[in-house]
């Protein structure tokens, strides 16, 4: 499994911190979602990982070997830069030449694939850079991405421009490419909505650091939506961590995000503790805690006396059931300290916007 | 290293291509001019005095073609599909001067070809421009001296970006209309501001020995040569 590391990335430009202490493992075999805003540093640090621009401080390497001026590693990845913040040196270039001196450049290029993404796309192949359409534009950087064969395939921002059919085939393109081919796709974009069904996992870029890098499932899973009265949302998300807000009167929706201790007590307890326990934090939530200890605890003890029991088929001994209840009990207690133990993180838990 | 030269040829020879265009264009519009004149004149001596007109304009076009070099847009484009910063600069000074060697072939084909139909068209008049020849036969090592620099002033685009256009717009526009007006004027007014300039360059040029002046060139050539690899070594595409 080839891997593009980066360690300790920094990258500054005229006394300007862009990219701080970037620590990135990408792994082949993934679809990878690249998030943040504009100015993040989101097209800095791709090109920083493609050895476009020199790091100001620490190294990239593609399974163990450097990537700056190194062919051979350079030779795995492709970052399609967005075409259209290159106007000064493609503008003079038709769709045709651009598109062979790609191919004289990859190694891997499949003509084939250009040829039909061409047709798909409705490329005119002899107008050039500077009178195509910024939507067209986006178009020759997915093509040149996805004829490359590059086993790293990057692209920039590559639906901008792009309309709501273009995109979805694009998305329908890169899944369809990932299942034949199992290549590694990085793709930085601004529209998630569309994106969470892509991408395998997501990285979230903030103020060049990296805020996140997670499963997107797993991710979903821990953010939810909380809305309704100001006071009683404010309440029920007291320390926690809060993504987005939605203001209407005196309604108030937010987004939050529950930390790994509160995944623990989702494992543990399902997913309708945890809920009521965002919903209704500060008030009962020892009553949630113990009640639903005292719910595990009745339900390990009905699971040894109307399943366990019998099956020991006539040779109970009180000693034994006594050594059951104690389980039972047991298992109670354990759900009991992790609630305690999901209520402490909950509680403590850091908010940030 | 071939295979990288096939990449860095398949960027330029475009480039190239319509160079050369240019040349045979600017060469069929002096012979096309240098007729008309001569027809319209009726003077011998004033059509021959243009001599090898359309070979000096299409060494005029090669020039300012060699001059004008894309550096900024190759680099950018190259460097992004994958090329390593030490392949390019030195696959593109090889093709660079593969090309600009080819170009200087071409402009003496061309001024063969002129000469030739100015002996069957016009057998009375001069044969060329005085001091053409020699310059066409120097042709080779003066574009790639002209390459150079012109790569030089790209890396320094790059570099600097925008900060650099004036400063390189007046190298430019020195080397190529003050300089020669310098040089006129030392002859023809050397009295004028411009004169007095021009001779003392002329002295200035003739105070060391032509060997001295060559070592000079080859120490600024590889000054040159060696500042810019410093320069775009850790160059960012921009």
């Amino acid at each position: 499994m080839s891997r593009l590391t980066a360690r300790g990335i920094g990258k500054t430009y005229g006394g300007k911190q862009v990219l701080q202490g970037i620590d990135l493992e990408l792994e082949s075999g993934k679809i990878y979602g690249l998030l943040g805003r504009n100015g993040a540093g989101k097209t800095t640090l791709l090109s920083v990982l493609t050895a476009q621009n020199p790091a100001t401080a620490g190294s990239v390497t593609f399974d163990g070997e450097p990537v700056w001026e190194n062919p051979r590693a350079l030779e795995h990845l492709c970052f399609a830069r967005d075409l259209g913040q290159m106007s000064g040196s493609v503008s003079g270039l038709t769709v045709r030449e651009y598109l062979r001196i790609a191919a004289a450049y990859c190694p891997r290029w499949d003509a084939g694939m250009a040829a039909r993404l061409i047709r798909e796309f409705g490329l005119e192949l002899k107008k050039p850079f500077a009178r195509l359409s910024r939507g067209m534009v986006s178009m020759v950087s997915i093509v040149t991405a996805l004829a490359s064969g590059a086993e790293f395939t990057i692209l920039d921002e590559p639906v901008a421009g792009l309309d709501v059919v273009a995109r979805e085939r694009f998305y329908t393109l890169i899944l369809d490419e990932f299942a034949r081919s199992g290549r590694t796709f990085v793709i930085s974009t601004h529209i998630i909505e569309e994106s969470e069904n892509l991408f395998e996992e997501v990285i979230i870029l903030d103020q060049g650091r990296i805020l996140l890098k997670e499963n997107t499932q797993a991710l979903l899973e821990r953010c939810f939506h909380v809305s309704g009265r100001e006071d009683e949302v404010a309440r029920a998300t007291a320390g926690l961590r809060v993504f987005h807000e939605e203001r209407v009167g005196r309604s108030l929706g937010v987004t939050v995000l529950l930390s790994a201790g509160i995944l623990l007590l989702a494992a543990s307890f399902g997913l309708l503790d945890s809920a009521l326990l965002v919903r209704w934090q500060g008030r009962i939530q020892w009553i949630v805690v113990l009640g639903t200890a005292a719910v595990a605890m009745l339900a390990g003890f009905a699971l040894c006396w109307f399943v366990y029991l019998p099956c020991l088929d006539g040779r109970l001994s009180v000693s034994m059931t006594g050594l059951q209840i104690l389980a039972a009990a047991g298992a109670g207690v354990l759900y009991l300290a992790s609630g305690i133990l999901a209520w402490t993180t909950v509680r403590n838990a850091e908010v940030r916007f | 290293m071939r295979s990288i030269m096939r990449k860095q040829f398949a960027v330029q020879y475009r480039d190239w291509c319509a160079q050369l265009a240019f040349m045979a264009g600017a060469w069929a519009v002096g012979i096309l001019g240098h007729g008309i004149v001569h027809a319209a004149v009726k003077n011998l001596d004033a059509a021959a005095e243009a001599g090898t007109i359309a070979a000096v304009i299409a060494g005029g076009i090669l020039l300012f073609c060699v001059t004008m070099n894309q550096t900024v847009s190759y680099f950018n484009l190259e460097i992004t599909l994958g090329l390593t910063r030490k392949q390019f600069l030195i696959s593109y000074y090889a093709v660079c001067a593969a090309g600009s060697a080819a170009a200087g072939g071409f402009l003496g084909l061309l001024y063969a070809a002129e000469r030739a139909l100015n002996r069957f068209f016009y057998p009375g008049c001069f044969d060329a421009l005085p001091g053409f020849g020699p310059a066409l036969r120097w042709s080779v090592p003066l574009y790639l001296l002209v390459l150079l620099c012109a790569v030089f002033l790209g890396a320094l685009r790059l570099r600097f970006g925008k900060r650099m256009q004036i400063p390189i717009w007046v190298t430019w526009m020195v080397c190529w209309i003050v300089g020669p007006k310098i040089l006129t004027a030392a002859k023809e007014q050397p009295h004028s501001v411009f004169g007095r300039i021009g001779r003392a360059l002329l002295q200035a040029l003739a105070w060391f020995p032509a060997k001295a002046w060559a070592v000079v060139l080859a120490a600024l050539v590889i000054s040159l040569a060696a500042v810019t690899c410093l320069i775009l070594r850790r160059q960012q595409v921009t």
